[in-house]
């Protein structure tokens, strides 16, 4: 029998957990087409990432989803959860609530709404979920993350650089392949990037920070990249971030653990925060030499555009370029994207 | 010896035939111009312009030795040497006419900057619009078409307003079922017209800010032969705004001095 899939947008859901509860985990990220029936549910001023998924949904393209995790990371999150619930026939939605605050109410707060996910997930499909199968999903998933920052340390020397192209696919790849598979697969990936010594040159090239709204799809990189550019680092939710930090095994609760790493990884948009998100963004310049900052907000994503101002003043007061650009979720403006993208490289 | 720029936009298109004077820099001289409607395939107007620009200066193809393209059609422009965004263009032409300002608007087809110029007219920043027709040369084309005005009469009109008329929808769309509210209210033209002027200027004042706007701008491109969006964007800011003569052109000149530059340099 195969496997029952249940799929998830945000982040800050724990894939740990339906990996424990015996599902294939599934990220859902659309499929950049135009949008045809959505209009009838949701306006047209709304996050065009959940409009599109909301479409696809709409069209019965994820009939293969058991259930479906959303979280209140923003407002069209919930709306998208609203919708779904309604009006796209899947078994199980549930809408996870993450704090805005990190502190220890807030931790508390996290781990009792991951408790009550696991309660609902095992009345709902009528499963117990172990403390030891949280710990040994924790472990693949850890192994994971483990293996996603070896890669972000090779790509720091030039001779083993990965494109930002590749990376994409090696991260979408995650959002579907078993997790067994997908380690196995980041290890051969690493060790054929080892071996390989490509004449890419990266030293002469300008070197782009790419941060901002998720984004699964490189057709904004590529116009980067064609004009001669590297990106050497990308901070969103759909590339490095879900990666950054390792939960504690060693804990006895290991739910708590899970909480706390979620809520303490690298700060997304949508958090109460006291300056760490610009203070990550500096880091990276510093580390990473960055010539100049791309900043990829999708259209109405109220929370990337009002962070945005905040660390374009950090950014540009460190003497960094930087650029917005507007995307939504589909093809449509590339034209106008690309004088953006190939005016910026042509003044950094 | 000849150089060329060559502006394809979303709604004109311009060519400028420069003569260089023995290769000192920045001594040239207009001695071609051409202008015609963009229209569907860039390909064919590219060459209709060029040859009108050529003839125009008197000079065969051959004479001229180096284009550059700009524009949305820039990669269409199969006799081009080189491609260049129209920001950087728009900044050379502007710096050309107003060495000592640093701002620049450009309002075009379906575009509004705001560019920050350098020492030398080099582009250090910019802030350009969105996906969307709001504050743009379409957004008053399409106005000017329900209000049965004539495009070119749009600015003289607005200087004969009576009073002040907010037109608050940033759609294009919603922003004309706003002015048939407004026309069928029984407002005058003159004052729906200085309403949607300010209107624009109001949707490129904060991309402006972005910037970090300072006094004496220049603005550049079609909508800046709008006296009314001029005069707009003077009292709203509060200091002189600089049109060259023909503030249309200043893509197409911009890509012809990078053309210059160019030959000078090889």
């Amino acid at each position: 029998m195969l496997t029952p899939v249940i799929g998830w947008t945000c982040c800050y859901v724990p894939e740990e957990i339906i990996y424990a509860a015996g599902f294939h985990s599934c990220r859902i990220t659309g499929n950049y087409e135009p949008t045809s029936i959505v209009e009838t549910y949701m306006p047209s001023n709304v996050c065009p990432f959940s409009r599109n998924i909301i479409d696809c949904g709409l069209q019965g393209k994820y009939k293969y989803l058991s259930g479906m995790i959303m979280t209140n990371c923003c407002q069209a999150s919930e709306f998208t959860y609203d919708i779904w619930n309604k009006y796209i026939d899947t078994d199980f939605v549930y809408l996870l609530d993450i704090p805005r605050k990190i502190n220890n109410v807030a931790f508390e707060f996290f781990k009792n709404r991951l408790i009550k996910l696991v309660e609902k997930l095992e009345n709902h499909y009528h499963i117990n979920i172990e403390d030891k199968s949280l710990k040994q999903s924790v472990l693949l998933f850890n192994k994971t993350r483990i293996l996603m920052n070896e890669i972000y340390e090779l790509r720091k020397n030039d001779d083993h650089f990965v494109t930002c192209s590749k990376m994409t696919e090696v991260i979408n790849r995650s959002y579907t392949m078993p997790r067994v598979e997908y380690n196995c697969y980041l290890e051969a990936f690493i060790e054929s990037q080892k071996i390989l010594k490509k004449p890419i040159e990266v030293p002469k090239k300008k070197r782009i920070l790419l941060i901002g709204s998720k984004m699964s799809h490189n057709y904004i990189v590529e116009v980067i990249e064609n004009f001669g550019a590297a990106i050497v680092y990308e901070d969103m939710c759909s590339f490095k971030r879900p990666y950054n930090d390792i939960i504690d095994i060693n804990s006895d609760d290991i739910i708590g653990a899970i909480a706390h790493r979620y809520l303490s990884k690298r700060p997304c948009a949508r958090m109460f925060d006291t300056g760490t998100m610009s203070d990550n963004i500096a880091n990276i310049i510093d580390e990473y030499k960055i010539d100049g900052v791309v900043y990829h907000v999708l259209k109405f994503c109220s929370s990337n555009i009002i962070k945005g101002a905040e660390i374009r003043e950090r950014i540009r007061g460190m003497g960094i370029p930087f650029q917005l650009i507007e995307g939504d979720y589909t093809f449509g403006s590339i034209e106008q994207i690309r004088t953006r993208i190939n005016t910026f490289l042509e003044i950094i | 010896m000849y150089v060329a720029g060559i502006d394809i936009g979303s709604t004109t298109t311009e060519v400028i035939v420069l003569a260089l004077n023995d290769s000192v820099k920045d001594n040239f001289e207009i001695t071609g111009k051409s202008f015609m409607p963009t229209g569907f395939d860039h390909q064919k107007t590219a060459y209709e312009a060029f040859n009108e620009a050529l003839i125009n200066a008197r000079v065969q193809k051959n004479d001229v030795s180096y284009v550059v393209a700009t524009g949305y059609g820039r990669n269409n422009v199969s006799f081009a040497n080189k491609q260049v965004t129209e920001i950087v263009c728009h900044g050379r032409g502007a710096y050309f006419h107003f060495p000592n300002v640093h701002f620049v608007i450009d309002i075009g087809g379906q575009d509004s900057k705001v560019i920050k110029l350098g020492d030398k007219g080099k582009v250090t920043d910019f802030s350009m619009n969105e996906k969307c027709a709001a504050g743009t040369g379409r957004f008053i084309e399409v106005m000017a078409n329900i209000l049965a005005v004539e495009l070119n009469q749009m600015g003289d009109l607005s200087f004969f307003k009576t009073k002040d008329i907010q037109i608050s929808s940033m759609c294009t769309v919603f922003a004309e079922s706003e002015i048939i509210s407004k026309i069928s209210q029984g407002h005058k033209r003159e004052d729906i017209i200085n309403g949607l002027h300010n209107a624009v200027v109001d949707r490129v004042i904060p991309m402006g800010r972005r910037l970090g706007f300072q006094d004496d701008i220049v603005m550049t491109g079609g909508v800046a032969r709008n006296k009314g969006v001029v005069a707009a964007f003077e009292q709203k800011l509060k200091t002189k705004i600089h049109v060259p003569d023909d503030p249309q052109i200043m893509g197409a000149l911009g890509a012809a001095i990078i053309a210059s530059s160019e030959i000078i340099r090889s």
